[in-house]
């Protein structure tokens, strides 16, 4: 697990990302790889944008969802570390701490928690080159079999 | 085939040549292609700019310019883009070779070191082709070794990267989308490969509606969305072929449909309903069911973002934060839609032409 204290960035540029309603769409422009954040990821890549760590994520969390503290935590710091895994966030250990955090939802009004949720899209890292050129002609031109249908 | 000729010591690489340098060297090359072998040049309208195509030799027009013959016009004065295309075979000129190392080449083909501001570089591999685009001059070089190398989906949509490259930084973008509708607006048919774009497009052509595409358009994200035709191509997976049997005796590549999917002409079906532009009134995504009925359903904007941007940025190299920042925008400011496309083809129009009229029944 790593740590909870850890601040990170996205990791722009090679990850370029669009936000509609606390839902995000990601993209790894190395990997060919892109990514769903639900609801709930979607406000801790809020978050993270802020610069805020995964402990004090997931108390922003607990403040607007009916909650049990170590469980959001838990799934928080799995959260982060599959973000650091799959490229699209960058330790950050300069950054200042994050602004304050919104405002609490009345007790009463919380919903219940959902756990955050990367969806990840594998099916476009096949038009990526994955192998350096071997093959080129007496010029220096590559030679490439076609790829399939497209 | 390789249309490069086997004279190795004259081809050494020019050292340190940068874009600019080895964009002139050629076009110095183009011409002499063109000086040797004759050289023609055809005009077009695209995205409501002309578009003015320069070829040398006689193999590549034949399979370039009829993706894009619904768009031609007579010859014009300044054109917004011009683009060079030739081959070595068929010109049997030599090509340079290239400047810089094998390790130069990205993930999607770009040439590292040769794209900056004004110059844009990609050989795209496969077709073994090299594109480079002079942005202050608006001038395109597409060279291949020979036309054999230029496989039958490059024929549907031609030049697609030089054509992005062109509208980076306005608010054209060129999208894997189709787009179907009617003379006062339409839809934006968004998914990769499969999703059902064709079978959608097609059905709608089959019910006299407009087209303006089946896979590549050019749409204007703002102040209104509107988007332009590129390519008055159809392709269709060949089992598809039985659900529009019609349409099979104007298959270009009848032989080869073992290995290759259908390719239609449209100007040769129903040039009528090939249209320049139109506006985007909804991004529909398609969904394959297998059930007879088709039936509409609301798709938020970051589901139409996601149908519609990483299929077009995988496939567009030099894409990236303006190209997903213009989808975006697009995704927002229409109405998004999953088409639950059924097996009665006679429904897809209807529920489309249903949406066009005042959304989803």
């Amino acid at each position: 697990m790593p740590d909870g204290n850890l601040r990170y960035r996205p990791n722009t540029p090679k990850v370029i990302y669009e936000t509609y309603d606390d839902e995000v769409v990601l993209i790894n422009m190395d990997s060919g790889n892109y990514y769903s954040l639900n609801r709930t990821a979607g406000r801790a890549w809020a978050s993270i944008e802020r610069r805020a760590t995964a402990q004090e994520i997931a108390q922003e969390l607990c403040r607007d969802y009916d909650c049990d503290g170590a469980q959001v935590e838990e799934e928080l710091l799995r959260f982060v570390k599959e973000l650091h895994q799959e490229g699209l966030i960058v330790p950050d250990e300069d950054a200042a701490p994050a602004p304050a955090a919104p405002a609490a939802v009345p007790a009463a009004q919380r919903p219940l928690f959902s756990p955050p949720v990367l969806q990840k899209f594998s099916d476009m890292a096949d038009l990526l080159l994955l192998d350096p050129i071997h093959e080129v002609d007496e010029n220096g031109w590559p030679h490439q079999p076609p790829p399939p249908g497209n | 085939m390789s249309g490069l000729r086997a004279e190795s010591s004259s081809s050494a690489p020019a050292e340190n040549a940068g874009p600019e340098s080895f964009f002139e060297t050629l076009r110095d090359t183009f011409e002499q292609a063109g000086a040797r072998a004759g050289s023609s040049e055809r005009w077009f309208t695209i995205g409501g700019e002309t578009v003015k195509l320069r070829f040398a030799g006689p193999a590549l027009q034949p399979l370039i310019a009829p993706a894009l013959e619904h768009l031609a016009v007579g010859s014009a004065n300044a054109p917004a883009l011009t683009v060079c295309f030739w081959d070595s075979s068929s010109t049997d000129t030599r090509m340079p070779a290239p400047p810089w190392p094998t390790t130069a080449y990205g993930r999607r083909g770009e040439i590292i070191g040769y794209n900056t501001d004004r110059f844009r570089s990609v050989y795209q591999h496969g077709v073994n082709a090299l594109h480079m685009f002079d942005a202050h001059r608006r001038i395109a070089l597409y060279w291949v070794a020979g036309a054999g190398q230029i496989p039958y989906w490059e024929r549907s949509f031609p030049m697609r990267t030089i054509l992005h490259w062109w509208t980076q930084g306005r608010a054209l973008q060129l999208m894997h989308a189709g787009a179907v509708g009617g003379p006062s607006g339409g839809v934006l048919i968004a998914g990769k490969s499969g999703s059902g774009k064709s079978t959608t497009t097609l059905a709608c052509l089959d019910a006299g509606m407009l087209y303006a595409g089946d896979d590549y358009v050019l749409t204007r994200v703002e102040p209104e969305p509107l988007v332009h035709s590129v390519y008055g191509t159809a392709k269709l997976a060949p089992d598809n072929l039985r659900r529009f049997p019609h349409l099979r005796r104007f298959v270009s590549n009848p032989d080869c449909l073992a290995e290759e999917k259908a390719m239609i002409f449209l100007k040769d079906v129903c040039p009528a309903q090939l249209v320049r532009s139109f506006p985007v009134r909804a991004l529909l995504l398609p969904r394959v069911t297998g059930r007879r009925d088709t039936a509409v359903r609301r798709a938020t904007p970051i589901a139409c973002l996601e149908a519609l941007a990483p299929t077009t940025i995988f496939h567009l190299p030099g894409s990236g934060h303006d190209a997903f920042r213009k989808m975006s925008l697009l995704s927002r400011s229409v109405p998004g839609y999953i088409l639950d496309a059924g097996t009665d083809l006679e429904q897809i129009p209807q529920a489309i032409r249903g949406l066009l009229e005042g959304g989803p029944s």
